[in-house]
């Protein structure tokens, strides 16, 4: 089923739950990633991304057409990150850093963890960037997604986008030279 | 007066050194034939620029070899099942060597959508029971019975040397009247005047009193405080320093 057929259908209170279960079917594993990649763990992007198709229901009725909804899913799940790490940063009341840090040590506490592994290293790399541009990298290098859509996701121009990539890049290839 | 002489004499105005001095020829030198490249070394780059867009792995590849050359494969673990479900590719993310190295619990994604259909379903069908008085008026009486009754108990307190038995003959009957309207207060009035905002205030005015200060709230409140005030501060109170430090 396409978006648009989707769209159709919710709003139709007939098939509106059959619609509801297509979308998650649709896009849970992309969005349930790009959360992952910022929460790590697994509870907490759970959390966030029920969370995020709560906001869904709610809110797809006034979704514009115009848009596309996939940009519209992308940008309420980063919203929902960034709102968890905030919280998360206020509830251990410490600041950002050492949340930065203490989801470093949640990667290095997975029971699959293999710091010679460079996967593992690059998550780790992954999570030395600010949020921004740990937001930046993850969605050009594991989504591929065009700079104009990231653009509407986080609210960038482009240009600042693809300086932020360009300096994620750096950094991250650094840690792992250096580490 | 020419643009230029205007400059000129401005910096004879300022520097007649500089201005005399043969300084604006150029001392730096340029790659034979730079200037005439130049326009097609752009017209490359934008082509360039322009394809990277729709191209996210040129655009890292260009950035950065060696990060283009990793395998993308996620190190965390899948819990088993997990995408597992008709709607899914199981092989996209290999394909695409960007597979995340997380787990993930067992038949997650199978049983998630029917979660979420039942948790926003349930909200709108009723699943959380919302208690109302329905009319505005009895809010402000069980406040005000409440605050009546908060009143009598600070008047007990201060007045607790009070022989008990003149104090049930002098009010005796007041009590019994609060005691009284307090009984015909529904658990719910009660409940609801505890989660208003007047109850709550005054439990935060409390916690905010019970809050230590911390490093950041000293640096605030000490802002505008200038270092010699406080010197002049701390050599007043220096014998009782201790206090201050601990209070």
């Amino acid at each position: 089923m396409d978006d648009a057929e989707l769209l159709i259908q919710f709003r139709e209170p007939a098939t509106r739950e059959k619609a509801y279960t297509a979308l998650i079917r649709k896009y849970q594993e992309r969005l349930y990633w790009h959360i992952r990649r910022m929460v790590v763990d697994h509870d907490d992007s759970n959390d966030v991304l029920q969370n995020v198709f709560i906001r869904v229901w709610n809110g797809l009725d006034n979704f514009r057409a115009d848009a596309k909804l996939y940009t519209w899913l992308y940008r309420i799940a980063t919203n929902e990150c960034l709102t968890f790490l905030e919280q998360k940063k206020k509830k251990a009341a410490v600041s950002l850093s050492d949340v930065e840090e203490g989801l470093s040590n949640q990667i290095k506490a997975d029971k699959d963890f293999d710091a010679n592994k460079i996967e593992w290293k690059l998550q780790l790399a992954i999570q030395q960037l600010p949020e921004k541009q740990r937001l930046v990298f993850t969605l050009r290098y594991y989504d591929e997604m065009p700079y104009e859509e990231m653009s509407k996701v986080l609210d960038t121009s482009e240009g600042a986008l693809k300086a932020s990539y360009h300096h994620a890049v750096k950094k991250i290839e650094d840690f792992i030279l250096n580490h | 007066m020419h643009s230029t002489d205007h400059i000129q004499a401005e910096l004879a105005a300022i520097s007649e050194l500089l201005a005399n001095a043969n300084s604006k020829g150029r001392p730096y030198a340029v790659p034979e034939g730079y200037f005439e490249r130049l326009p097609m070394i752009m017209l490359l780059k934008i082509g360039q620029l322009t394809a990277s867009d729709d191209s996210a792995a040129a655009e890292t590849e260009s950035l950065s070899p060696l990060l283009a050359g990793l395998n993308k494969k996620m190190p965390f673990a899948v819990p088993e099942g997990y995408f597992a479900q008709e709607a899914v590719q199981p092989g996209l993310l290999d394909r695409l060597e960007k597979k995340m190295p997380y787990q993930v619990p067992v038949g997650y994604f199978d049983g998630f959508p029917d979660k979420m259909l039942a948790t926003v379903t349930g909200q709108q069908k009723g699943g959380a029971k919302i208690v109302s008085f329905g009319r505005p008026w009895m809010r402000y009486a069980a406040a005000a019975a409440i605050v009546a009754v908060v009143a009598v108990s600070g008047w007990f307190y201060m007045h607790k040397t009070t022989n008990v038995a003149d104090f049930g003959k002098d009010n005796g009957d007041v009590a019994a009247q609060l005691q009284h309207e307090l009984n015909q207060l529904s658990d719910d009035a009660i409940l609801e005047y505890n989660d208003s905002p007047a109850a709550d205030g005054s439990a935060n005015v409390l916690a905010a009193n019970d809050d230590e200060l911390n490093a950041t709230d000293i640096h605030f409140l000490l802002e505008d405080v200038s270092d010699n005030a406080l010197q002049d501060f701390l050599n007043l109170e220096k014998p009782g320093k201790d206090a201050i430090l601990h209070n």
